[in-house]
């Protein structure tokens, strides 16, 4: 023993609430996939289309107020959008961080996910990390939310902050401070868009994590489910003579689902029938993922 | 004096294999042994304990706290040491075992703090600084050992935690054991298959065999024979000795190691034995009053198991 050894010390001291032991599961998770550097690589890219939006709400403010900048914006618009940009600031608004949402930051989730979820589980499982968490004051609720948050606070990193750091952007670059009034609800938008686009997402991705040990097995799974489904709605709204499709097989792709809740969220366009079952498909996702991980994270315990 | 752990017909069941069978036990603070072949009911017995699988039938008590209703009390207080490697990969060993305390409360620093004095009581040096992957299997064992400490609790359950170390590293960590019980008053649950582990430190000895308490009763009681004997080691042949004992009207009986164990012995016998030995020109090496053996014990509860259902 060292010199310097005191023997066994008894601890005295107070322990935090247990209302907040699953942050230890996030943080640690977060720390663990901080180390990626491919993780960090797209978090720096992340933010790229943040600012090709931004200079999409500066042109459109730029518009609103500069007569000279108006015949421009209205050429632009038609070439792009095939009609006339509205007036309507919520509606233009909404549609710009849909927009945002909807294809920048869905593909950049995509990569995210797949790299942080796929050893959240799957490493705890090979090294028998069960017993580490389970042995201690954790319950498997606290287990799941500590492994969820890890992958949501990377995800609020590239879609919640940077969208709502665009609102704040584009309440700055307006005329009147009056514009508030009009689009208050898109910050609540936007955080009801990112629980969309996580809840379902994560629970998936952390479902697969749980079925395996390898987590290559994981990764694979998780990028084929959505490889699958958008290749398959390609083939079937591609117009190739004989292959017709009906609206619901929109609902086959992961990417095409989330896109249909997400703009009802926005409230951009006309709510159609798929919302409904667009709804219904990312609740059942939710749950049946959910239901796995209990399974299998109480899985080990029954041995 | 308030048990530490009472259990009263405990049985759990794994769909059809009843893994155990209407246990009933209880133990005072000190360090008890917790033996039993495989397949005993032993690894279940601790996940009760810890309330980490729901029991189907029966009641119990941990350090005061109810099984079931208040397992995460009860895990709060309760130190594990698991037999297999549970770690979280990428993790040093220092982070492992911080990692370990903030998930039982302690706050971060502290946390940190803490694993120091604990990995220095585990006796890790410095390589509390590499990855958790690159230890072997001795480290990994004392890194266990540190994780189920850290958070001070009042009790310890230890699944082997000697097995698999070199004769120096498993005295160590017995000293170790033997400190957390004897000085930092913790009750110890000792669960192993190395018998002279449980000889040495316990006090207390619990055999489980098919899912059913065989034995529990503190070691002394256990070791004392039924009737007083004393255990005789001469030099040279023992056979002449024997022989005079059986013509005296004793009964005795040989032993693997050469010793004459002499049943029925009374003050004088100690006495008798050594005027025999004397007339017979024999030097009798030990004379002790006999006691059985931990592993005869063991080897009975498991034979009167095997009869049982032969």
């Amino acid at each position: 023993m060292p010199i310097h050894d005191l023997g066994y010390r008894a601890w005295q001291g107070r322990t935090v609430a247990e209302i907040l032991r699953w942050w230890v599961i996030t943080e640690t998770g977060i720390r663990l996939a901080w180390r990626n550097r491919w993780l960090r690589r797209i978090l720096w890219f992340a933010w790229a289309p943040a600012l090709f939006i931004g200079s999409g709400f500066f042109a459109y403010e730029q518009w609103m107020i500069n007569p000279a900048a108006q015949q421009v914006g209205e050429r632009i618009a038609r070439q792009l959008l095939e009609a006339a940009p509205s007036s309507d600031r919520h509606e233009v608004w909404a549609w710009l961080l849909m927009s945002f949402f909807r294809y920048p930051q869905a593909m950049l989730m995509l990569l995210i996910v797949g790299l942080i979820a796929p050893p959240l589980i799957a490493q705890d499982v090979r090294t028998r990390a069960f017993l580490l968490y389970f042995s201690r004051p954790i319950t498997r609720i606290e287990y799941l939310v500590g492994k969820l948050a890890t992958m949501w606070a990377y995800l609020a990193l590239i879609t919640t902050l940077p969208a709502l750091a665009l609102y704040v952007f584009a309440v700055l670059l307006s005329p009147e401070i009056g514009v508030v009034v009009d689009t208050w609800d898109l910050p609540i938008r936007v955080l009801a868009a990112s629980a969309v686009l996580m809840i379902p997402t994560t629970t998936l991705a952390l479902a697969f994590s749980s079925l395996t040990s390898d987590t290559r097995y994981a990764a694979f799974a998780w990028f084929a489910t959505w490889g699958f489904g958008w290749v398959t709605y390609g083939f079937l709204f591609s117009g190739v003579p004989g292959v017709y499709a009906s609206d619901n097989w929109t609902l086959i792709s992961l990417y095409h689902t989330l896109g249909e809740v997400q703009t009802w969220v926005f409230g951009v366009g006309q709510t159609t029938s798929l919302f409904v079952s667009s709804t219904v498909v990312l609740l059942g996702i939710s749950v049946l993922s959910l239901m796995v991980l209990f399974h299998r994270i109480s899985s080990p315990m029954r041995v | 004096m308030q048990p530490v752990v009472r259990l009263e017909n405990i049985t759990k069941n794994y769909n059809r294999l009843r893994a155990l069978d209407g246990v009933s036990l209880s133990f005072g603070a000190g360090m008890v042994g917790l033996l039993g072949p495989n397949g005993a009911g032993k690894t279940t017995l601790i996940k009760v304990l810890l309330g980490l699988v729901e029991i189907t039938a029966g009641s119990g008590e941990v350090l005061g706290l109810k099984l079931g209703r208040q397992a995460r009390a009860i895990r709060e207080r309760v130190g594990y040491m698991a037999e297999d490697d549970c770690y979280l990969a990428g993790l040093t060993g220092v982070e492992t075992v911080q990692f370990a305390a903030r998930l039982s409360g302690l706050p971060s620093l502290e946390a940190l703090r803490r694993s120091h004095e604990i990995l220095d009581f585990a006796g890790i040096e410095q390589e509390r600084y590499r990855p958790v992957e690159t230890y072997s299997h001795g480290m990994r064992q004392k890194l266990r050992f540190a994780q189920a400490i850290v958070h001070d609790p009042p009790m310890l359950i230890l699944d082997e935690p000697t097995s698999g170390l070199d004769p120096e590293q498993r005295e160590a960590m017995l000293q170790r054991i033997c400190v957390l019980a004897n000085r930092a008053g913790k009750t110890v649950l000792l669960s192993t298959h190395i018998l002279p582990d449980v000889q040495s430190i316990c006090d207390t000895v619990i055999i489980l065999a098919r899912g059913q308490v065989r034995v529990v009763d503190r070691l002394e009681v256990l070791c004392r024979p039924a009737s007083p004997a004393y255990h005789v080691h001469v030099v040279g042949s023992p056979g002449p000795l024997e022989a005079r004992i059986r013509a005296e009207g004793l009964e005795c009986r040989r032993e693997e190691d050469g010793a004459i164990t002499v049943m029925e012995a009374d003050e004088r016998t100690a006495q008798r034995l050594w005027g025999w030995a004397r007339e017979m020109a024999l030097s009798i090496r030990s004379l002790a009053p006999a006691r059985n053996s931990l592993e005869q014990i063991f080897l009975d509860a498991i034979r009167e198991d095997s009869h049982a259902h032969s």
